[in-house]
């Protein structure tokens, strides 16, 4: 494992794109907590707490963990996708091929990329996490600081899950533009679609929130439905989240999907 | 010993038959041309005996199925070098080094002998064609490999570069390494190839050493002022194999033994005066157009 992330370590360690998306990575999760301040005192009826809240324990686990959530999505998600189309666009995935690396092991680096992401991904969340909170709460004990609901291996499910789906994408679109919009516009709005369509024709009711972004999407929810199911307030909208323990699991099955369908696109064809 | 040994493979893209049941084998020590004009389906067998393209039908084996991973013994550029742009020449040959496994890390060697050296810290985005086409071959040669595969590795040089890399080819040759060599340059594989194959649309034409497949004929070409006289003249004999017109001359093509100085006095004895007169040794070319022109 470490012989093949060596390998894309020094195929990607000058790469500038690559690069500039891992910094913004570490820039904007912490940067969006900013942005969420300033939300917050346009968006909120006077009965809920003050934007200061997201930054004390507990609930800048969840605040922190929404941010994350979209700063996977766009540039590690994408830098993922890069990784693989950047390959076949110089042919170098071609050439190694050629040079003798069996698909297999092609296949495995791109997917230890996905894994060691992830970890990085959600160790630099607990950090930035702990630290955010450290500053802001004025009281807490060890118990307390960790208050949050698995927040921790949720994080990382939810980065395995959008990074399988990124190299999915890649392995079977191949082109990196096209693969980055599929990417995008998938979750922004093919998905969001489908789940109005299918609720509106199918009278699947609740099933519509099972679609397979959304499930990811509720691992690591906004935290406004949160609160607005603490206040009461919005009871409903509280509902249509996914509890955190299935969330967790349909997630897990659906990084085996991907990852599966990832290698079945590559497996076999013509490169 | 056998290096290669390919039965009746065979690949389609939808209705065309880019590879047609096509059987070969290559031995230790080979230089082993590739030979055929353009579509004719060398790059198709490459990509297939290098893994990248699925066959048809057929199978091929390297070192007689012993090896297990025998890619990383060979050195193979498929029609163009494929490398990190943004990566100099030392960084992307490590890249190839890691892969095939090799122990050597100092590429100053293999630089120098594709007279590379000055610019191996240069990113290779930043390399002329030629540039790149000769570290192509030097990253064929990391790791020492014992098969070195090239697929028209002159394509889109210049004169200077084509030499260039001939020469370097010539250098490599002398090594005693078994090579593949594709293109449809005749003159290239004549020059550099102990063995060729010739084929066209996927198919097998013909195969053997290059001095077999060279035939012992003899190519005249003759003018002469009174050219009709000199056709009808020509037509008439009995002891020429062929005939074709090549602008102003006749192109014949004689046994080995014939007598040139007979034709021209038994020439000169019915009135035609001979004023141009080249005699050579068939070339591979000429048996390649004859070849492939029959098919
Ligand atoms: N990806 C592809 N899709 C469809 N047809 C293809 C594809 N690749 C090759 N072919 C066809 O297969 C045939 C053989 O092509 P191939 O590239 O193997 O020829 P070649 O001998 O290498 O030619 P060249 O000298 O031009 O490189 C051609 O008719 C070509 O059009
Ligand atoms: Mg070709």
């Amino acid at each position: 494992m470490l012989n093949l992330l060596r390998l894309e370590y020094k195929k990607f360690r000058k790469n500038s794109v690559v690069s500039m998306l891992c910094f913004f990575f570490f820039l904007f999760t912490p940067a969006g907590m900013i942005v969420i301040l300033g939300l917050q005192d346009v968006e909120l009826p006077p009965p809920l707490p003050s934007a200061e809240m997201y930054y004390r324990f507990t609930l800048v686990w969840d605040a922190v963990g929404y941010i994350g959530s979209w700063t996977v999505f766009f540039f590690l998600g994408i830098a993922i996708i890069y990784s693989v189309t950047a390959e076949v666009r110089y042919k170098t995935l071609r050439q190694s091929m050629i040079n003798g690396m069996p698909r297999t092991e092609f296949y495995l680096s791109k997917f230890y990329l996905v894994l060691s992401f992830s970890i990085i991904a959600t160790l630099y969340y607990a950090l930035i996490s702990l630290v955010i909170g450290a500053f802001s709460t004025d009281q807490y004990d060890l118990a307390y600081m960790f208050e949050n609901e698995w927040a921790i291996p949720r994080f990382f499910i939810m980065c395995m899950a959008t990074l399988s789906f990124a190299l999915f994408i890649a392995f079977w679109v191949r082109m990196s533009g096209l693969a980055i919009f599929l990417y995008y516009v998938y979750v922004i709005s093919i998905e969001p679609s489908l789940r109005g369509l299918s609720s509106y024709f199918l009278d699947i009711g609740d099933w519509s929130k099972y679609f397979p972004m959304n499930i990811i999407e509720d691992l690591m929810p906004m935290p406004l439905y949160k609160l607005a199911g603490y206040l009461e307030m919005q009871r409903e909208k509280a509902d249509i989240l996914i509890d955190y323990p299935i969330a967790m699991g349909l997630s897990t099955i659906f990084i085996f999907i991907f990852l599966g369908l990832a290698w079945l696109s590559f497996r076999k064809r013509d490169l | 010993m056998t290096v290669l040994k390919i039965q009746n493979l065979s690949k389609n893209y939808g209705v065309i038959r880019a590879v047609d049941n096509l059987s070969l084998t290559i031995n230790t020590g080979q230089i082993f041309g590739l030979l055929g004009p353009n579509g004719s389906g060398k790059t198709t067998t490459l990509g297939m005996i290098t893994g990248i393209l699925s066959s048809d039908q057929g199978s091929y084996e390297w070192f007689g199925g012993q090896s297990k991973h025998p890619l990383k013994k060979i050195g193979t550029i498929l029609e163009t070098p494929n490398f990190y742009p943004y990566l100099n020449a030392d960084e992307n040959l490590e890249i190839v080094r890691h892969i095939k496994g090799g122990e050597n890390k100092d590429f100053t060697d293999l630089l120098e002998l594709v007279n590379l050296k000055e610019r191996r810290k240069s990113p290779f985005a930043s390399y002329s064609l030629g540039m790149k086409q000769r570290l192509a071959i030097a990253a064929t040669l990391v790791a020492d490999p014992e098969v070195l595969i090239f697929d028209e590795p002159t394509n889109g040089l210049d004169p200077q570069g084509i030499a260039d890399v001939r020469n370097t080819l010539l250098k490599i040759s002398e090594t005693g390494k078994t090579i593949i060599l594709a293109s449809h340059i005749l003159d290239e594989v004549e020059k550099i190839c102990s063995h060729v194959a010739i084929i066209k649309k996927g198919k097998l034409l013909a195969e053997g050493p290059v001095g077999s497949i060279l035939s012992n004929d003899t190519t005249i070409e003759i003018g002469a002022t009174d050219r009709n006289g000199l056709g009808n003249y020509l037509n008439a004999r009995t002891d020429i194999k062929s005939i074709s017109i090549d602008g102003m001359y006749y192109n014949l093509s004689v046994e080995d033994g014939f007598k040139v100085e007979k034709l021209t006095e038994e020439l000169a004895r019915a009135g035609i005066f001979v004023t141009h007169l080249v005699t050579r040794k068939k070339k591979l070319e000429e048996e390649f157009l004859e070849i492939t022109s029959k098919a």
